[in-house]
């Protein structure tokens, strides 16, 4: 996703290769993707345009739908620019400083994504809840309001900007830093002059990652939103209520809109990188 | 502005990778320090632009102790071998970076810091490509572009690290050229590390030898190539023949090659010889002392110099001869044939 191999730029098929069975590989893994990605994404819209224009402006401008959506995106977005600040931060201990458990922390921020989203949910409902263990000690509530998601959003979008990061400052080379010094910079200069430009385009991209995992988040903020139409319902809360209530057309609608905004990220995500790939790269 | 190290030592670990550094160098002086990978020159103008300290020892810049300075107030210009230049900015943004990023106090003008460029751009010949990025440039140009940003600081000493390393022959050629005529221009005392003996040779004022952490010899080119002080320098700088055999009463012995020598007692020794010093003859009329025997093996014709390979008759030993064209016409010498080599200059040093 992120390390898209540009260069290959082929206008037709090679007839011959060295390396046989491309055609059968080929064939494969593009039935395998239709099958599973394409097909169904594409009858999103198939189903949505049955009702025409008018009909899916009318479902998704549903006073609850639309407080669902705004809840979402400003819920998404936080929880993303938290994720994008201590990302960052994470990625930066991990990488430039030795310590003690250093090795132990790096394989624990993967854990967000092989927890079953469900239970991330309970624990942080637990935890968070006016009576739990960290809930009592907060002079305000979490768990059940608007708080409870955006910590939910956050534990699950957490590696994103980490693992992208982390390779990049990896990279960075040492001797630019020490030019900067020896130019007379000092450490803050450096930092915001020198590092921030090579990793600004990997943490966008986990923000954007972030985000876009977060928009579609279910499993884990269910359990701790509370799930108050108007107040706690998340968009994609929406699209499974109306499946439950049989209201098809309105939970593709609900969806498309979802999944076009999914489709402009990851679209802006290889836009940035290919426009700043042309311009600096080596 | 003049540089004294006095016994710098340093260590990483268990490694000593600098061992009693004593060095002066003068005004305006172009000191090249020359030594295989590892022997700590990178290391030791490392310690000189304050990236790294020494465990011991003082640093002096024009008398003014800098030992525990920090970077900024040595003021030294430093040139890395792979540029590092900021790959973010434009060529002029990357030479005006040391200017702006100076305390608000000491910045010069918007107005000034651009004049300063274009006189650098002028200065490192790429006027034409002050606005493009890093990417875009040739790494001979890059490397120049890296020397204008390290000038723009006004240093009062250049450091350069292998800066002709990561290019190829004949841009090195030229930027060493380059080189010698800036520092000639500008008379900034500079400190340049090279492993090339050859790039030190051409460039600089003096030559620094070190190996292993320890400075072998000091010298002007001249004088080091005239006078190699020990094995180890002349090994190091050129091609040699290195010929083992015996001291004993005076006198170095290897088959019927017999010279004198100063040391006294029994030892074993090496005489070394360059290429280009044997008298190639056909024969051995005077029965000379410092006469090697031996058998042509291989002639290299290419040039205004013929190599050729030879293998010692009393003992199994190859031998390289350097001789020109017009007396290897007038030898008229092939493979097979069977010659004797006087050394015209030989160096014996003792074996420990």
């Amino acid at each position: 996703m992120v390390s898209q191999n540009h260069s290959e730029k082929k206008t037709k098929v090679k007839r011959r290769q060295i390396i046989p069975g491309f055609g059968l590989s080929l064939g494969l893994s593009l039935s395998y993707l239709s099958l599973l990605v394409l097909i169904p994404l594409s009858m999103i819209f198939i189903y949505t345009s049955q009702i025409g224009w008018g009909g899916f402006l009318r479902e998704i401008s549903q006073p609850i739908v639309v407080s669902a959506y705004q809840l979402s995106f400003t819920t998404a977005l936080v929880a993303s620019l938290i994720n994008l600040v201590f990302g960052v931060l994470t990625a930066w201990v991990l990488v430039r400083y030795s310590f003690p458990g250093r090795k132990l922390i790096d394989g624990l921020l993967d854990l967000p994504f092989a927890l079953p989203t469900s239970v991330a949910g309970i624990t942080l409902a637990t935890l968070y809840a006016t009576n739990g263990w960290i809930g009592h000690l907060l002079p305000f509530k979490v768990s059940y309001t608007q708080v409870g998601i955006v910590v939910a959003l956050i534990l699950i979008g957490m590696p994103f900007v980490v693992r992208i990061v982390e390779p990049v400052l990896q990279n960075l080379e040492k001797e630019n830093e020490e030019a900067s010094a020896i130019l007379g910079a000092n450490r803050f200069q450096t930092l915001v002059h020198v590092v921030f430009p090579k990793i600004r385009l990997a943490a966008f991209s986990g923000f954007a990652l972030a985000f876009s995992r977060a928009l579609g988040e279910y499993g884990s903020v269910v359990f701790i939103a509370g799930n108050m139409p108007f107040k706690t319902e998340i968009a994609p809360l929406v699209v499974m209520q109306k499946l439950e209530a049989f209201d098809y057309d309105g939970a593709t609608s609900v969806a498309l809109v979802l999944l076009v905004a999914s489709f402009l990220i990851l679209f802006l995500i290889n836009f940035s990188q290919w426009v700043v790939k042309r311009k600096f790269a080596d | 502005m003049s540089i004294e190290l006095k016994n710098i030592s340093k260590s990483y670990g268990p490694y000593q990778i600098l061992k009693n550094i004593d060095l002066t160098i003068k005004t305006g002086e172009l000191v090249a320090l020359l030594g295989p990978s590892g022997s700590g020159k990178t290391s030791l103008l490392r310690v000189l632009a304050g990236l790294e300290y020494a465990d011991e020892g003082t640093i002096l810049f024009h008398g003014e102790n800098l030992t525990d300075a920090p970077i900024k107030k040595r003021k030294a210009g430093f040139v890395f071998q792979h540029y590092a230049l900021f790959n973010t900015m434009t060529i002029r943004e990357n030479i005006a970076y040391g200017l702006k990023a100076k305390p608000r106090r000491d910045r010069p003008s918007k107005k000034e810091i651009q004049e300063k460029v274009d006189q650098l751009l002028h200065l490192v010949r790429l006027e034409p490509y002050g606005d493009r990025y890093p990417s875009q440039l040739s790494g001979g140009q890059r490397q120049r572009v890296a020397l204008a940003r390290a000038l723009a600081i006004e240093p009062h000493i250049l450091l350069l690290d292998e800066p002709f390393g990561a290019l190829d022959a004949k841009v090195r050629k030229e930027l060493r050229l380059w080189l010698r005529r800036l520092h000639q221009q500008v008379k900034m005392t500079s400190l340049l590390v090279t492993h090339d003996q050859e790039e030190a040779f051409e460039v600089a004022d003096r030559v620094v030898i070190i190996n292993k952490g320890r400075i072998e010899q000091v010298g002007t080119p001249t004088e080091v190539y005239e006078n190699p002080a020990n094995s180890f320098v002349y090994d190091f700088i050129g091609n040699v023949n290195q010929v083992r055999g015996t001291i004993s009463d005076g006198l170095f012995t290897t088959g019927a090659f017999r010279i004198p020598v100063d040391t006294a007692g029994q030892a074993d020794g090496i005489a070394f010889i360059r290429p280009d010093e044997f008298t190639i003859q056909a024969t051995n009329e005077q029965a000379a002392d410092r006469t090697l025997s031996a058998t042509v093996t291989h002639i290299h014709p290419s040039g205004s110099v013929i190599r050729l390979e030879l293998e010692r008759q009393d003992e199994n030993q190859n031998l390289e001869v350097e001789v020109t064209k017009r007396e290897f016409d007038k030898l008229s010498l092939s493979k097979n044939q069977h010659v004797f080599l006087e050394a015209k200059k030989v160096k014996v040093f003792t074996v420990n």
